[in-house]
């Protein structure tokens, strides 16, 4: 306790007891993962649920698509829903569960809301009746009922995102000219007879939780007056108000997800970016408030919590990455929580389905073959670990964890590799963190860590390895373009970045030199990014590339920043670069500082130089292909965990 | 060896040994398991298997089930079956399979039988052509010969509960007047050809097992004499006769299932209550006699063989309260043994599949998370348990199990909660040995057991926690009706129950005031049970419903008990009750005791004060929400296991 006295003050809400201010969000899994773990319903929900919080939460949907039921409470879901509760419920966490509220297309592809017209997700919508709405509010209060009877602890009802709570509430979407439609009290209409009626559903004595968008991040939204309205209206039903904001599957394909990183969000924004909006609450409405989206810092936390801007805080991803957060909170072990680095490739979406994984979490969805804690192993080796960028450490971690004599050999002054270029960006403090995290964690560990040392082949034989894991990574690539030498590497004005001053062309508009386009720009720099593809950071996953995008709009008309896509640079000059479009039309743009962003190649060379000192030899990281964080890690761990 | 030799000695039939006398019960799986175990075509099969039974009994319908094929020899289902044979054997215990020899509905929903008619399912019955007897006895008759060939060590043939053999034995439901119907001779005759069909299959060297039901329990049954004359007639071609009783799905819907507890007995039926049976086959015929139902005490086993009135004891729901029990037995260790409390959770009709779980044993359908030891904590804390209730001392044990430093405070003089009352009840036998069980583990504990210590919170934050169970239970509620003074909690009578003399009214006839009023009656006192709902126990499950409900009517007609249902309360005299019914007719019951059984409440307030002490706090048992044993024991399981 003491440094975190609030977070872990337990609340009272009537009746029910919350041990501590933390709160476990639903999120939900990718059917796909019949061979990928147990699937309890909902993302990482095994060890959420063994992980401290106060709360647990499922989603319904998660549940259907075990049972393969309509409804969680069916007579063939029960024995499964059963089950999820008590896992939920395994370390003395409370249990909520999630219901839809929602208007999702029927076969024929129309979704329901309020107006004919155009659905938020791109199909057609039809009005509800006032009978649709009657039935779905008595589904919804059924539900309540029979999750309460079942035993769970909460409902949380979604009034947020892409629900009919919102799409009620614009005053885009909502056309109607009666009772629910017009003015902000009917367009809040539906959505309060709705809670009303479950409040009288469940009785007085059950605790509510409504989760809300503040704004929904596109240009439909109503407004967050008009939310605190319908806050202020439904205050004596619901006890808990959980505010995120954006939406989910606007526009209804991939490319205009652009308000999912509102509600999902990325690197671009401010961690809590909705704890603002808390306090309003907190100050205009008679309910407890929980905040939802970047919470990580449990500092931040309870400083939030002291101050009361908020009561409670919702944990979504960082649960991803480290679901014992609320325990090391406790425990004063903090420093040993993984930190989230909010890449977003554990939502399906992100990759559509493509890489699913979480960049500093092996076990995520691998509860089956990942364990909490690894075995010593019966016979332990000297592992030699060459490069001390992060899949090194992890290596050199996992290794150590196992009870192997480990040496990491690092040729510079300073463990973290390519990470070191994230002390100066605006948008890199999850990467800071998690680079700290892996020093703190070596620090603790047993690992021999060798800095300033070259990993010669020689000085590799006379450690006598019985296992190497090379993890030397790879080299910014210098294109072969003629006046290349009036062009610096991108990576190499990190360090200087306010020394930069007058106009920038970036050759290479991949995450880094977007990235870096965006911090110049933002520091009142001309910007010029030349890049051969279609699109900014085509490569990258869909929401950084929407988190990007919307960086971007976001910083206003004086931005002073250009993409040249599917173009090329054919000579660099000493005052600027003569480009190629995809016309063949040449251009020149002048510019003082000349940037290489055309990624990286792996150290193939170095990497097999430590091939035959011992036969248990393997890459991985960078030099092994070039690619991200989330590769070096999960790779690194299953190659140290089976040594 | 000594306490036990008769149970413990082995037993020859043919070629084939049986270890010993015990015989686990083929018993099915509710099909929606999906996530909670590994799925082996029977209940709790992995363990049974462990347990020490000398034969371990397979369901040839569930393991079907398992392979989704139509035949479990099939080629694409012999993987499974393989597998399941392997578990089977895994600790030196036969391997029985289970055939069916029943009529199931057509694509129509008609059902075979002797007859046209109503089935006893509710269906429309067809009367079965000779020629289809005929493939019907072909068609088993190969089933029970690849059963042999594949490596089972015995099959068992199900005659008894819903089979062709009980249905063509019932002279109501036989209106046949071919050579099938009429006298006992020719509605034994399909069963009795059946039976020899298949022994000449298997051979006269394969055991062959029939279990039979000694009565239906329903009008429509057949006599003991009749089911005497069958056996003899079979004597030759069998080897073992199984006694059971009833039938499965009388009525075909939940509420008129009344012949199931005959078959799965609840707490009203005596403990082997077949026993009498076995004693007579085992007197007019050579046949070796195993019991079915109730079996749960080794002494009673021990002596029923020892006098020679059965030879083996076959154990279904108490082998998934302990599938050690034969273990446990054979070592000496009967103390040891987790009682089944009879209260049938486990089986998936008593709540259509809301609860399937034991009462007592977490780890049902839960291998995959709940392993048969827990290992010791890495970092053992103080543990303080408030309340010595069964939720309480269940907590207590598994913390210590875990190695932590358990304090265990119970206010009164005596561990057991609520469960003290069931010393004075004709039907609690069960939770007391239950309890008795309890006690005796934390005696054998290192658990600090601190009776006669009120839990303050001054107390408790003296013994400087990590962590807090509080399990302090509920209170019987004393409802807001005039002249409530002038009734007692009904509680408060079982000490002294023989001294109740004279007319009773109970208000509140959930299953505290049912029993009571029960037992009270047969102590042969006027009871008039006053119940708001439209059922005595309504809330309670379905097999102990029926349980009930079939012990008021086997008293017969002399019970003097009247149920008031639909009916309240408006006051309470000093000599009786006014009533009110659902059609606001008043009415006055005299009464010489006036008895409360209304329910409970959670001792929040009290719960809520040892909040706060330490964050590692959680509230388990009666005083999280008012419940059975089957809720505190799993949820202090968890709770405990993951501290």
């Amino acid at each position: 306790m003491g440094k975190y006295e609030n977070l872990f003050a337990p609340l009272e809400v009537r009746n029910t007891v919350l041990k501590n201010r933390i709160l476990a969000a639903p999120m939900g899994v990718p059917r796909a993962n019949i061979i990928s773990t147990t699937d309890y319903g909902g993302i990482s929900l095994y060890d959420k649920s063994l992980g401290g919080s106060a709360v647990v939460t499922v989603n319904e949907y998660g549940i259907i698509n075990i049972s393969k039921q309509k409804n969680a409470f069916d007579k063939y879901a029960r024995d499964v829903t059963r089950e999820v509760l008590s896992v939920m419920r395994q370390a003395g966490s409370l249990a909520q569960i999630q219901f839809g509220f929602h208007g999702f297309p029927d076969e024929n592809g129309v979704s329901m809301g309020p107006s004919d017209g155009t659905s938020l997700t791109g199909g057609p919508m039809k009005a509800m009746t006032k009978d649709d709405m009657q039935a779905m509010i008595e589904e919804l209060c059924e539900k309540a009922v029979a999750a309460r009877d079942f035993g769970f602890d909460m409902v949380m009802i979604p009034m947020g995102h892409d629900g009919l709570g919102s799409v009620f509430l614009s005053p885009v979407w909502n056309k109607r000219t009666d009772e629910y439609g017009g003015s902000v009290e009917n367009r809040t209409r539906f959505q309060r007879e709705a809670i009303q009626a479950v409040r009288a559903a469940v009785g007085p004595d059950f605790p509510l939780m409504v989760r809300v968008s503040r704004q929904l991040m596109v240009p439909e939204s109503y407004s967050e007056d008009d939310m605190i309205y319908f806050i202020q209206s439904i205050e004596e039903e619901v006890d808990i108000i959980i505010v995120s904001a954006g939406m989910d599957c606007y526009g209804g394909s991939i490319d205009k997800y652009i308000a999912n990183t509102y509600a999902h969000s990325t690197i671009f924004l401010p961690r809590m970016h909705n704890l603002d909006f808390c306090e309003r609450i907190k100050q205009e409405c008679d309910v407890l408030v929980c905040a939802v989206g970047g919470v990580s810092d449990p500092e931040v936390s309870e400083a939030a919590i002291a101050e009361g801007k908020v009561d409670l805080v919702m944990l979504g991803r960082q649960l991803v990455a480290d679901p014992f957060w609320p325990k090391k909170v406790q425990e004063g072990r903090e420093k040993e929580i993984v930190p989230c680095i909010r890449c977003l490739n554990c939502y399906h979406i992100s990759t559509v389905h493509a890489n699913v994984q979480c960049s500093v979490n092996p076990r995520f969805r691998r509860e089956n073959r990942v364990p909490l804690a690894l075995a010593k192993a019966k016979s332990p080796k000297h592992v030699v670990v060459i490069g001390g960028g992060p899949a090194g450490m992890k290596a050199a971690l996992v290794a150590d964890e196992r009870g192997h004599d480990v040496t990491l050999i690092e040729k510079s002054a300073e463990l973290g590799g390519n990470l070191k270029y994230a002390d100066y960006g605006d948008f890199k403090e999850d990467i800071v963190n998690y680079r700290e995290y892996l020093k703190y964690m070596l620090s603790e560990s047993n690992v021999d860590v060798q800095l300033n040392t070259t990993a010669t082949e020689e000085y590799v034989k006379s450690l006598e390895p019985e296992a190497i894991i090379v993890a030397v990574g790879a080299d910014f690539i210098t294109p072969q373009i003629s006046g290349v030498a009036y062009a610096v590497q991108a990576a190499s004005v990190y360090p200087r970045l306010d020394e930069i001053d007058g106009d920038v062309v970036i050759i290479g508009g991949g995450s880094i030199g977007s990235e870096l386009g965006l911090e110049l720009a933002a520091r009142e720099n001309k910007v010029t990014i030349v890049e051969q593809n279609s699109a900014l950071a085509e490569r990258s996953n869909w929401l950084y590339r929407h988190g990007l995008y919307n960086a971007i709009r976001d910083a206003g008309e004086d931005l002073d920043l250009t993409a040249m896509l599917e173009t090329t640079v054919k000579e660099i000059k000493e005052d600027g670069v003569v480009t190629v479009d995809k016309d063949g039309t040449e251009a020149f743009v002048p510019a003082k500082f000349i940037l290489l962003a055309v990624g990286t190649k792996p150290r193939k060379d170095l990497a097999m130089s430590f091939y035959g000192i011992t036969p248990e030899t393997a890459m991985v990281g960078d030099c092994y292909k070039a690619a991200q964080i989330l590769e070096g890690t999960n790779e690194a761990y299953f190659l140290a965990a089976n040594l | 060896m000594g306490k036990f030799d008769h149970l413990f000695s082995p037993l020859r039939i043919h070629d084939t040994i049986l270890k010993n006398r015990v015989v686990t019960a083929p018993m099915s799986v509710p099909t929606a398991t999906l996530i909670s175990t590994t799925q082996y075509g029977g209940m709790s099969l992995l363990d049974k298997a462990a347990g020490g039974a000398g034969v371990v009994t397979v369901c040839e319908h569930k393991l079907r089930s398992v392979t989704l094929q139509e035949n479990v020899f099939q080629k694409y289902a012999r993987d499974v079956t393989r597998e399941v044979i392997s578990v089977m054997r895994q600790a030196g215990g036969l391997s029985q399979i289970e055939l069916f020899f029943h009529g199931f509905p057509d694509q129509d929903g008609k059902i075979p039988g002797p007859s046209d008619g109503i089935h006893h399912t509710g269906g429309q019955m067809k009367a079965l052509t000779k020629a289809e007897m005929q493939t019907i006895i072909a068609d088993l008759s190969q089933y029970a010969r690849d059963a042999k060939d594949f490596g089972f060590d015995m099959v068992m043939l199900h005659f008894g509960h819903d089979s062709y053999c009980s249905v063509f034995m019932s002279p109501v439901w036989n209106q046949r007047t071919d050579e099938y119907g009429g006298s006992i001779e020719n509605r034994t005759r399909f069963p009795r050809e059946a039976i020899k069909a298949i022994r000449e299959a298997v051979g006269p060297d394969f055991p062959l097992m029939v279990r039979i039901s000694r009565e239906l329990m329903v009008p429509e049954t057949y006599t003991e004499d009749d089911m005497m004359t069958f056996i003899k007639s079979v004597e030759d071609d069998v080897d073992i006769i199984n006694v059971s009783a009833g039938m499965d799905c009388y009525g075909g819907t939940i509420d008129k299932y009344v012949a199931n507890n005959y078959a799965m007995p609840s707490i009203f039926i005596p403990r082997m209550y077949n026993l009498d049976f076995c004693e007579r086959v085992k007197k007019e015929t050579d046949l070796v006699a195993c019991v079915v139902g109730s079996v749960a005490d080794p002494v009673a086993c021990e002596a029923a063989i020892a006098e020679g009135k059965v030879d083996l004891v076959m154990l279904g729901r108490q082998l998934v309260a302990d599938p050690f029990w034969p273990k446990k037995a054979q070592e000496g260790r009967e103390k040891e043994i987790v009682p089944c409390l009879r209260c049938l959770n486990c089986y998936h009709v008593a709540t259509e599949h809301t609860n399937v779980q034991c009462s007592v044993n977490p780890r049902f359908r839960r291998e995959n998370r709940v392993p048969l030891k827990l290992t010791e904590s890495k970092s053992p804390k103080r543990v303080v348990i408030v309340g010595g209730g069964p939720a309480g001392m269940k907590a207590a044990l598994v913390a210590d199990e875990r190695g932590h430093k358990v304090t265990l405070i119970e206010k009164s003089a005596e561990l057991g909660g609520n469960l003290k009352y069931a010393d004075y009840g004709d039907y609690k036998q069960d939770v007391v040995d239950y309890r008795e069980y309890l006690k005796y583990m934390l005696s054998k504990s290192q658990v600090d057991v601190q009776l006669n210590t009120p839990a303050t919170e001054e107390y408790v934050r003296s013994l400087d926690p990590e962590a807090i169970i509080v399990a302090v239970g509920a209170d019987f509620i004393t409802p807001n009706i005039p002249g409530v003074a002038y009734a007692i909690q009904a509680a408060s009578v079982y000490p002294r129950l023989d001294e109740i003399d004279g007319d009773v009214v109970i208000i509140g006839g959930g299953s505290i005031g049912s029993e009571l009023g029960l037992e009270l009656a047969v102590r042969e006192n006027k009871v008039t049970v006053v119940e708001q709902n439209k059922a005595l126990a309504e809330r309670s499950n379905w097999l102990y419903r029926h349980g009930l409900y079939n012990a008021i009517k086997d008293q017969g007609e002399d019970l003097d008990f009247t149920a008031k249902l639909e009916t309240t309360v408006k006051e309470i005299k000093e000599d009786g009750v006014v009533t009110v019914d659902k059609d606001g007719n008043e009415e006055f019951v005299p009464a010489d005791h006036i008895l409360l059984a209304v329910g409970t409440k959670p001792r929040k307030e009290l719960a809520i004060s040892f909040f706060g002490i330490t964050p590692e706090t959680a509230m388990v048992g009666d005083c999280y929400k008012a419940s059975q044993i089957l809720e505190g024991t799993n949820e202090a399981y968890f709770l405990a296991a993951n501290l």
